[in-house]
């Protein structure tokens, strides 16, 4: 176990920037002007596979690749992969009915993920600064990570998600004047979202509390992902989710190859690429080659795909949840030390 | 549940899930002439069946798809086309009338409703209460979307005895 470091990083500072603290998917952002572009349409597909899905995968490999899974949630680490299966079985053979719900969920529950994962990475790395936030700065920085999840339920609508079913498209154009009061009151409060880290992080430093440069960048990038996500979510979305799945990979990684290695010996990049290897694999099985298979059930291959996409995406928030969960698991907050 | 017997479920449940991964890979490089590709979303492959001319595959696609994104007015309006290229007039109907709660007031909606409901009321044949009642229907769709700013074809019009109105 390594010493606490001042910047905190998992492997160095200007790494850690870019692909945690979100500096390289802030000069994408800034790159792709023109999010309808060929080379970008391109590459959304491999950004997709070798970042999100990939990411979606770690989750599970982390899972049941380390020593000791399911000693402290067997129900969830033994049950989970069964009752998900038999969960978006049930949601593409209702589909009619039921997935436009099932699509909701997934979509209304991906930003207060990210929102987390932002919370989490700053906990992480205070800890790893030797600087532990006491109950307040934690409830500051939380505040700090939820407020963009909070603007995220005022999406324009149709938003894909819950607020489909309070809000109709119909609604907002019969009402107009209070809808574009509604877009505008989302605006600034986006700006607020981009600002309030770094107004916490000078606050936190003029009383003392030298907290890593990495905690604001992580905030800053995740109230900017969402903030972006909403001018044009279907345009930006792949990027912003594989920036999501870039930040979620670097630190998952890191951790199981030190933790693998540590406990087997050996220089940890051969466990690292064990690792990716296989959730590029299991990200290949589930996303591209299991909506298939409903086809030999008589069920439709376009609902196949988006409701595996959907459940993958919700077994990766509540196995991340319980994987991370510090509670939960002393070895979880052990490893971040690593 | 003891340890040992969830193990077996967990085993059980992986090897179901590798059998389907196995069958949905060899399905879908059957389908698309070699290993499945990166595809992102049924939408894009949608539009491929449909620009190709392969409307039965666009129109399978189009209403899954719309069974999640209800609101994707482009592909709305592409699935009822589909329908109504394959001369499938009362799937045609049903599409764009179930759509029409999540995208109303929209002149091309109501002009598929009107050539769908026309063709139906002739396809009709057996019950003449039936005939009419599609005929009103499609009556009633064409001035709508002639009311929304629509042109429609003089023949469609013509044929439910509304007024053509000539061109610039």
């Amino acid at each position: 176990m390594s010493a606490p470091r001042a910047h905190g990083a998992f492997i160095h500072p200007v790494a850690d920037a870019l692909c945690v603290g979100g500096l390289l998917s802030l000069a994408a952002l800034l790159l792709v002007r023109d999010p309808g572009a060929a080379w970008y349409r391109a590459a959304v597909p491999f950004l997709s596979l070798f970042l999100n899905m990939a990411h979606f995968s770690a989750s599970t490999v982390r899972l049941y690749g380390r020593t000791g899974a399911g000693e402290s949630a067997p129900a969830f680490t033994y049950l989970g992969p069964l009752a998900a299966l038999a969960g978006v079985s049930a949601a593409i053979a209702l589909a009619p009915w039921c997935g436009r719900a099932v699509n909701a969920l997934y979509m209304t529950w991906s930003p207060w993920h990210y929102s987390l994962q932002a919370y989490g990475l700053c906990v992480l790395y205070a800890h790893r600064a030797g600087l532990p936030p006491d109950a307040g700065e934690s409830r500051a920085l939380k505040a700090a990570a939820l407020f963009p999840f909070a603007l995220s339920l005022m999406s324009p609508v149709p938003s894909n998600g819950f607020l489909d079913f309070i809000v109709s498209p119909e609604w907002a154009a019969r009402h107009l004047p209070l809808y574009e009061a509604y877009a505008a009151t989302r605006r600034a409060l986006s700006v607020v979202a981009v600002l309030l880290p770094l107004a916490l992080f000078v606050r936190l430093r003029a009383k003392g509390r030298a907290f890593p440069f990495l905690i604001p960048l992580v905030l800053v990038s995740n109230a900017a992902w969402l903030a972006v996500n909403q001018t044009s979510f279907d345009r930006w979305w792949y990027l912003v989710s594989a920036a999501h799945g870039l930040q979620y990979l670097f630190v998952v990684t890191t951790v199981h190859a030190r933790e693998k290695s540590a406990a087997e010996g050996g220089v940890a990049w051969p466990h690292a690429l064990r690792f990716y290897g296989a959730c590029l694999l299991l990200s290949y099985a589930l996303w591209r080659c299991l909506p298939y298979a409903y086809g030999w059930l008589g069920l439709g291959y376009a609902e196949s795909l988006l409701l595996v996409i959907a459940a993958i995406n919700l077994h990766h928030f509540v196995a991340d949840a319980y994987l991370w969960s510090v509670r939960s698991d002393q070895r979880a907050a052990q490893a971040v030390l690593l | 549940m003891s340890p040992d017997r969830a193990r077996l479920v967990l085993r059980a449940t992986a090897f179901l899930l590798a059998t389907a991964v196995a069958a949905g890979f060899w399905r879908g490089a059957r389908e698309e002439g070699g290993p499945p590709s990166l595809a992102l979303s049924p939408l894009s492959e949608a539009d491929r069946a449909y620009d190709a001319d392969d409307h039965a595959r666009a129109a399978r696609l189009y209403r899954g798809y719309l069974d999640l994104f209800p609101y994707d007015f482009a592909a709305v309006i592409r699935l009822g086309r589909c329908h109504l290229l394959l001369k499938e007039w009362r799937a045609a109907a049903d599409a764009f009338e179930r759509h029409q709660r999540f995208n109303p007031r929209r002149a091309e909606l109501y002009e598929g409703l009107a050539f769908a409901y026309a063709n139906l009321s002739i396809a009709e044949t057996a019950d003449p209460v039936a005939r009419e009642a599609h005929r009103a229907r499609a009556r009633a769709y064409a001035s709508a979307a002639l009311a929304s700013g629509a042109r429609l074809a003089p023949e469609l019009l013509g044929r439910l005895g509304l007024p053509v109105v000539a061109g610039p």
